[in-house]
């Protein structure tokens, strides 16, 4: 409870010294200890349930009060480093591949289909016969190969990735780091699973907030109203401060 | 570095979010009084107090990772509170009282009590204010309690509960004018 309110010297704003006085001496109330405690350890727990980030235990605490932008100097090290082993991947799959047997020239292109009324009978030439692939180097090859991503799956993935909530941001900061040395395919195991076990209210959550009200008015107005409430509340937890119209209500 | 006492609210915010738990501790200890007077006020029962605001704390722990200080911290908080409010209200609202619009404008329930023991003259005093309080309309309650419990201004109040500076003003006016005059007889 404050002396008097910031701008109340402004004249603009309603106050009584006097009744807040006498407000402050009344309203003595507080919350019970173990109301206290059991909030205090909760968050404490919270905070330490947290998993850090690679670099966060260097960090100083001005650094890490500037947030998610501040992360960011270290991504342009690991970018590199990525990109270093996937070039080591590479060269030594390209060395591998000069080592075996020179492989079979390449069919050329089938030339123009010529015009058989004019041309005469030719006789009917034997295959080249292709040399067999040993097997050992093409399971090896397929196992150093840099996994790709067609454009769908990536995007999918990117999707997968901004349904995250804002409270685990930060921790899929800290796993990112790893993921990108598992390979894309590593990381999108995990949101799968996660998109398969979600509920369906979680699929809204990178949507702006006039989307939700969208959906929540139009559940309200099917009469499903049970599941306008789960989306109601799903909402409270993801934008916790926005303010919620009315119509969202009924 | 400052301590903890020595940082701004948003500030502790930050701490907390990127693992610092004293900047918690700090920042709990500098609202939990006005918070929970101000549900206390508005919903009149302690258990349910409890409840809402052990959910409000909970809330700000789990969303801390988004935190982003763009208004006041109280701003922040007691919008949290204004909404959990309201979800309490939506759900167990049974008339027009517990609504925190301005559906009406009632005179105080109390009548005039007897003169108070000058002993007790303080402490009566003081439940009077209460009380007369608590009578108030639910949005002017709200109003006049987050001026009082938690130093808003007239912008920060109307942020918090979604009407305008103007409607805000009027609100606190009208408490004002009511518990002036549910005092009278004691100043």
């Amino acid at each position: 409870m404050t002396e008097r309110p910031r701008n109340a010297d402004s004249g603009d704003i309603p106050y009584d010294q006097g009744l807040a006085r006498a407000y402050r001496d009344a309203a003595r109330e507080a919350p019970p200890q173990e109301l206290d405690a059991a909030i205090r350890a909760a968050a404490r727990r919270e905070a330490q349930a947290r998993p850090r980030s690679l670099d966060e235990d260097e960090r100083s605490p001005d650094q890490a009060r500037a947030g998610p932008a501040s992360r960011r100097h270290w991504q342009v090290p690991l970018a590199l480093a990525a990109v270093l082993v996937l070039s080591v991947s590479i060269v030594t799959l390209h060395r591998e591949e000069t080592q075996l047997p020179p492989p079979a020239p390449p069919r050329s292109e089938p030339p123009a289909m010529p015009d058989l009324r004019d041309a005469p009978a030719a006789p009917v030439q034997p295959r080249p016969q292709v040399p067999a692939r040993k097997p050992a180097p093409e399971a090896s090859r397929e196992a150093m190969r840099v996994p790709e991503q067609s454009p769908r799956a990536e995007v999918e993935a990117r999707g997968d990735a901004a349904l995250g909530a804002a409270a685990s941001k930060a921790e899929e900061a800290g796993s990112e780091a790893r993921q990108l040395f598992r390979g894309p395919r590593a990381a999108q195991a995990p949101q799968r699973a996660a998109e398969q076990t979600a509920p369906a209210t979680a699929l809204a959550a990178d949507e702006p907030p006039a989307k939700w009200g969208e959906r929540i008015m139009a559940l309200r107005r099917d009469g499903k109203a049970d599941e306008a409430d789960a989306l109601l509340a799903e909402f409270r937890k993801r934008h916790p401060e926005h303010q919620v119209p009315e119509a969202w209500l009924r | 570095m400052p301590t903890p006492a020595e940082r701004s609210d948003e500030t502790l915010m930050l701490d907390y979010r990127a693992g610092d738990v004293a900047a918690f501790d700090e920042l709990y200890r500098r609202h939990k009084g006005g918070l929970y007077r101000y549900l206390l006020r508005q919903c009149r029962d302690p258990a349910v107090t409890a409840e809402l605001f052990q959910d409000i704390w909970m809330n700000l722990v789990r969303a801390r990772a988004g935190y982003e200080p763009t208004a006041r911290f109280a701003t922040y908080l007691y919008r949290m509170a204004h909404n959990r409010l309201v979800d309490h209200y939506r759900r167990h609202a049974h008339g027009a009282n517990l609504s925190l619009q301005d559906d009406e404008i009632e005179e105080p329930a109390l009548g005039r009590h007897e003169q108070p023991d000058v002993r007790y003259e303080r402490k009566a005093l003081a439940t009077h204010l209460l009380r007369l309080v608590e009578s108030l309309p639910a949005a002017q309650r709200e109003a006049f309690l987050l001026q009082h419990e938690s130093d808003m201004s007239l912008e920060e109040i109307a942020a918090v509960t979604g009407v305008n500076r103007e409607t805000v003003k009027s609100r606190l006016r009208y408490a004002l004018a009511k518990l002036r005059a549910g005092l009278s007889e004691w100043r």
